[in-house]
């Protein structure tokens, strides 16, 4: 089923939570709402799911308006981030909740119930723990209950609020490899909402970047990583920093002299060139690199990241540079700028 | 095993000493004074029918307005924890009032309303309905004293209860009033037993407020705590003792019933951990 969201605007009182965002989701699609907190990702997917009413705009289930659908008769799945289990009820009641709450005719036998919720459990990897109790349940499995309980309604949307966010960090990674299974294996159109990069570009087919009730981009993982849109999209994926340069005469300029790409589209005068850490290392000689002056270093991971400062402008920034390559703090250094991205500020 | 937490054996002393002299041994004083009477004869006069028609009175009303406060505490909790109104925290700061009020205030204040010329017994009295004086002015008066304890132990669970389980269960197609018989009552079924159970308690010992609604007319709305009374006045110490006797044991095994139900749907449906 795929999803469509027309102009959303959601006012929580004075405030604005969201800012007429419009969004297409394709059938089987698995899509990311990425965001800081208070940046109305939650907000959206709740709107959805017909648990809150927008201030004005639409959703389309299909080609079905289900803007004025109660929530009851939407057919999604939620997750809660609390899961919200039904602790008096076992595992398998649980499960089979949604089905044996239908009326009358359209709910299966006691007997059908059981053997879904069996195959749902299987689905989650639980089985043998149908007659346990939310509260006898690890954090991990508490999940993939509310997984199970959620995709037995058969649902035409499966939506999941911050899926591993009570989780630690071992658990997250394993439960986010399995979830993209179960999307491959089910083929359900899913939305989650995250505010954890690496869960959205390593998960999702598409990305949605929110910020201030607005989406500042969306698109595949690579786009969002490569090509950032706008400032705040390259400053909240991945690490990053802005040093400020000159546009003149269709070249950027950074303390006075030219650097890389042309500055196309670029209106004069000062501008952002926002970096990651690999986009600059250490020159072997002064010739056209900048001068700067390394502040600390520390390991990471295969490689050393050193804080440096350019010794021309206000401008402090981290590089990745080689472990091999050994630099020590208080020392002068060159450094040559590899690529960025210049937005105006 | 040693505690971080030390003084297990002076704490379990004191309790143990306070409890018996508070509470086990007026108790024990009771049962050796009934004790001369022996079994037979306490049940003998037990089955007196004034007697016997006063107990069925206390222990009937006291359950059956145990049960309405059942209900309406429950309701009255969910009010004051799930919605923000003005003169919420008034509302809340009134549940307590029949906790202190002094009993005859509120006896004297009910019989008045519900007297057939008060506010309320002036309505009824033209289909010749007469509250006051009849056992449905006692069941009102042991509503009113019993009605906090309901209230009381029913809301701290219902505002620990996470309401995203309301819109789990909304989400998974639940309607109203499948989602608070499915969902929402069963993991308070435990706490309602207790308020139900306590506030049953109150109402077989409640006394002040009960006598001036009552209108005391035996075989009718004579409550049992009251012919105790009586008896004592008429040197009937014998009568008095086994009329207490026998509300001494009923109580305790109507309220082990409730403790043991209560424990039970705290297994059955109590939050694990």
């Amino acid at each position: 089923m795929d999803i469509r969201v027309r102009n959303i605007v959601k006012d929580y009182g004075r405030t604005a939570a969201l800012e007429g965002v419009s969004l297409d989701i394709a059938s089987g699609e698995l899509v990311a709402l990425l965001g800081p907190s208070g940046s109305g990702k939650t907000t959206l997917l709740r709107i959805i799911a017909g648990l809150d009413v927008p201030t004005s705009g639409q959703v389309f289930f299909g080609e079905e308006d289900a803007s004025h659908t109660p929530v009851q008769d939407r057919n999604v799945g939620f997750v809660f981030q609390s899961y919200a289990l039904f602790k008096h009820m076992t595992v398998l009641e649980n499960i089979g909740f949604g089905l044996s709450v239908r009326d009358g005719k359209t709910r299966p036998s006691a007997g059908e119930i059981r053997r879904r919720s069996m195959e749902l459990l299987d689905l989650v990897q639980l089985s043998g723990l149908e007659k346990r109790y939310p509260g006898q349940l690890s954090g991990g499995q508490r999940q993939r209950v509310a997984l199970a309980r959620a995709l037995a309604v058969e649902p035409r949307v499966l939506l999941l609020d911050e899926p591993f966010g009570a989780l630690d960090a071992k658990v997250r990674k394993d439960l986010r490899r399995w979830l993209r299974e179960i999307h491959e294996r089910t083929g359900h159109t899913t939305v989650f909402v995250t505010h954890d990069q690496d869960e959205a570009l390593e998960l999702a087919d598409r990305v949605a970047v929110l910020n201030h009730g607005k989406i500042e981009q969306i698109g595949t993982p690579d786009t969002i990583y490569d090509r950032p849109e706008t400032p705040f999209v390259f400053r909240f994926i991945g690490e990053s920093h802005a040093v400020p340069v000159m546009v003149h005469d269709g070249k950027v300029w950074l303390a006075g002299q030219p650097i890389l790409m042309a500055a196309g589209g670029l209106s004069e005068g000062p501008a952002a060139l926002h970096l990651r850490p690999h986009d600059v290392e250490f020159a072997a000689h002064a010739g056209d690199a900048l001068p700067a002056r390394i502040l600390s270093v520390r390991r990471s991971g295969p490689t050393r990241r050193a804080e440096i400062r350019l010794s021309d402008v206000e401008a402090v920034f981290e590089i990745d540079a080689p472990a091999a390559l050994t630099v020590k703090p208080g020392e002068e250094r060159p450094v040559r700028i590899l690529r960025g991205r210049v937005f105006p500020v | 095993m040693r505690s971080v937490v030390p003084g297990f054996g002076v704490a379990l002393g004191l309790t143990l000493a306070l409890l018996t002299a508070i509470v086990l041994l007026p108790l024990a004083a009771l049962v050796l004074r009934a004790s001369e009477l022996g079994f037979a004869g306490v049940a003998k006069l037990a089955m007196e029918p004034r007697i016997f028609a006063a107990l069925k009175t206390s222990f009937g009303l006291s359950l059956a307005a145990a049960v309405v406060n059942g209900v309406f505490g429950v309701i009255t909790a969910w009010v004051l924890v799930r919605y923000r109104f003005p003169g919420r925290r008034l509302l809340d700061a009134a549940v307590d009032l029949p906790f202190a009020l002094p009993t005859a205030v509120a006896g004297i204040a009910l019989a008045a309303l519900y007297a057939p010329n008060g506010w309320v017994g002036s309505l009824f009295a033209p289909y010749d309905i007469k509250i006051a004086y009849t056992p449905v002015g006692i069941f009102i008066a042991l509503v009113f004293v019993g009605l906090p304890f309901v209230v009381r132990t029913v809301q701290p669970v219902l505002a620990e209860a996470e309401h995203e389980i309301e819109e789990a269960a909304a989400t998974l197609g639940a309607g109203r009033i499948r989602t608070i018989l499915r969902v929402l009552l069963p993991p308070l079924t435990p706490a309602i037993l207790t308020g139900v159970a306590m506030s049953f308690a109150r109402g077989v010992g409640e006394y002040g407020s009960v006598i001036f609604i009552a209108g005391n007319i035996p075989y009718v709305s004579e409550i049992a705590p009251l012919l105790i009374v009586v008896k004592l006045e008429e040197y009937d110490y014998a009568g008095a003792t086994a009329i207490a006797l026998t509300m001494l044991t009923a109580s305790f095994l109507i309220l082990l019933g409730l403790n043991a139900l209560g424990s039970w749907s705290r297994r059955r449906y109590g939050v694990v951990r």
